[in-house]
């Protein structure tokens, strides 16, 4: 169980000991106190004079009290002097039936020394207890909780430390990749084109498995790279016109239309705020790949969108060779590819290119195919209607994003904690 | 190839590229131009301003028509030497192909930004890096007139 949940679960068996049990004298059930001793926090409940009347085991690990010594004692005494008032009066004004009220105070240990706690309070009136007011107390390590926000902190600040090392290494990687490739293709072309009518054919063919090496190997760096300016060029988010962002798209496919006769049926599209080039790519990667992978006859291909709650989704469908579904998930990885490069041509960029535009616009993409010739593909992306609240950070912005993370972890503890009470 | 009354003079390019394979490249393709040339190598660009100014082991060197230059070389990159060969009043004459295979699109505004003649992005095809190459020798030494010194 997750230590939240674990608390949660806690909680509310103890909230519904004091609400449905008589005084707190009487004996609890041992599951129940196995659960109440679980050490997440020190658990109390109080009477209407905010007397101790009970107090899991947790409480001599976090204040150094057993819980017997410390029953029938003012819940003021486990707090630093200056903070005994405010605590009386955040137990005293909460109501029965209110959620909780909470807040963060210096609590003191048995030795004296200061602790930093975050208390909880639910109140209940409880009929055993003559109808009176009680509060249940729950008490947590505060030190942990900063220890948390730092660990998170830190985890944030080194993400976004290695995803822009991440881009950086394949830019270069790729570009600095490109120099010796250069020279290796250069000059087995030169020698093919200077001695090439000297050679045997043998030596002919050796060249020529040379330069298709060099070329194929060119293929993939420009591939590697112009996925690794997915991120190091991205343009800012705007809103536009899928149905422009797709003319266009069709426009620089026309001719791989017009050769293989495909048909492109389009049904209006929404207005999204993106990356405009880079919808437009996962629009011509689709399109192209439904161009490319089709039946006997001339590729119908139909392209949509329709909205489902906060997203649109778009369809790509076509009615070529399709995909068996053990190979769906192989065909969005960078460099997969289902086919030789006789079959079809390639690198096995086009897909993971969509994957990764989608994914920066808070999309998702997938596919639904058979596998049965003819019956075709379509793949689907979604893209929020809303723009996401936090946008992807270019590499410029991560110092930034660094800078904020703190802030983000604060509320995100907040958050979880308030999941709790 | 010394000079002689009856052949015209070769032109002088300068090349300054510190990776000597692709300096051949250029080479290479320039031996079957229709223009005489004689083709002079520097690996950086400390010796770049050795060959201009004619210091040292270049001492007899001659002015080259053309100079092919590279970005980024050890000791002296090409931005150091485009600066000061612009800053010359002798030599900013001397046409500046800055010929690179960086990507950055920083540094051709910086190029121009210090008077370069063109900025060339080295083609990765070898045929399309052979055609760049006849381009320019068509450019600078059919189409342009040139100062005669």
């Amino acid at each position: 169980m997750r230590p939240a949940v674990r608390t949660a679960a806690a909680l509310g068996l103890f909230g519904l000991l004091f609400r449905r049990s008589a005084p707190a004298a009487e004996p609890i059930d041992e599951r129940a106190r196995m659960l109440l001793d679980l050490p997440v926090g020190v658990l109390m409940l109080l009477d209407e004079d905010q007397r101790i009347q009970y107090a899991n085991a947790t409480l001599e690990r976090f204040l150094g009290y057993s819980p017997s010594e410390i029953q029938g004692r003012p819940v003021g005494d486990l707090f630093e002097p200056a903070d005994r008032a405010r605590i009386q009066t955040l137990v005293h004004d909460h109501l029965p039936g209110d959620r909780t009220a909470s807040g963060d105070f210096r609590g003191r240990r048995k030795d004296g020394t200061p602790v930093p706690l975050q208390v909880v309070v639910q109140s209940a009136v409880v009929a055993g207890m003559h109808g009176s007011k009680v509060s249940g107390i729950y008490l947590r390590d505060f030190a942990e909780r900063e220890r948390l926000v730092e660990a998170l902190t830190l985890r944030g600040a080194e993400l976004a430390r290695s995803n822009r090392e991440l881009e950086q290494f394949s830019y270069i990687a790729s570009h600095d990749l490109q120099e010796p490739l250069r020279m290796v293709g250069s000059y087995t072309q030169l020698l093919e084109q200077r001695y090439g009518p000297k050679l045997d054919d043998d030596a002919r063919e050796f060249l020529r498995y040379s330069r298709e090496g060099a070329n194929r190997m060119r293929e993939l760096i420009d591939a590697l790279l112009s996925y690794s300016r997915l991120d190091t060029r991205a343009e800012p988010f705007q809103r536009v016109a899928a149905d422009e962002v797709l003319t266009l798209a069709l426009t620089n496919l026309r001719g791989a239309i017009a050769q293989s006769g495909a048909v492109v049926h389009r049904t209006p599209l929404p207005t999204v705020e993106v990356d405009r080039i880079q919808l437009g790519q996962v629009f011509q990667n689709l399109i192209g790949n439904a161009i490319k992978f089709h039946g006997p006859n001339p590729p119908q291909i139909w392209v949509g969108a329709e909205r489902r709650g906060a997203e649109w989704r778009f369809s790509v469908r076509d009615d070529g060779i399709g995909i068996l579904p053990e190979y769906q998930e192989r065909i969005f990885i960078i460099f997969q590819r289902l086919h030789t490069r006789e079959e079809y041509p390639g690198t096995g960029i086009g897909l993971a290119v969509c994957k990764k535009v989608v994914e920066r616009h808070g999309g998702r993409l997938w596919v639904e195919s058979t596998g049965v010739p003819g019956e075709g593909t379509t793949f689907l992306f979604t893209l929020p209607v809303e723009r996401p609240t936090l946008p992807v950070p270019r590499p410029e912005e991560a110092d930034v994003r660094v800078k904020q993370s703190k802030v983000e972890a604060m509320s995100l503890i907040e958050e979880r904690l308030k999941e709790l009470v | 190839m010394p000079p002689s009354e009856s052949t015209p003079r070769p032109v002088q390019i300068l090349i300054v590229e510190d990776n000597p394979a692709d300096a051949r490249l250029v080479k290479e393709v320039m031996r079957d131009s229709k223009i005489l040339n004689e083709i002079h190598w520097v690996p950086d660009g400390v010796e770049a301003l050795d060959y201009l100014y004619q210091r040292g082991k270049h001492a007899g060197a001659l002015r080259p028509n053309l100079i092919f230059l590279d970005l980024n070389m050890p000791r002296k990159d090409g931005r150091a030497v485009l600066s000061e060969v612009k800053a010359d009043r002798e030599l900013r004459r001397i046409p500046v192909v800055v010929m690179t295979s960086s990507q950055a699109e920083e540094d051709v505004a910086r190029a121009y930004d210090a008077h370069a003649n063109c900025y060339i992005r080295k083609p990765i095809d070898f045929e399309q890096f052979h055609q760049v190459v006849k381009t320019l020798e068509n450019f600078w030494f059919s189409t342009v007139e040139l100062p005669i010194r």
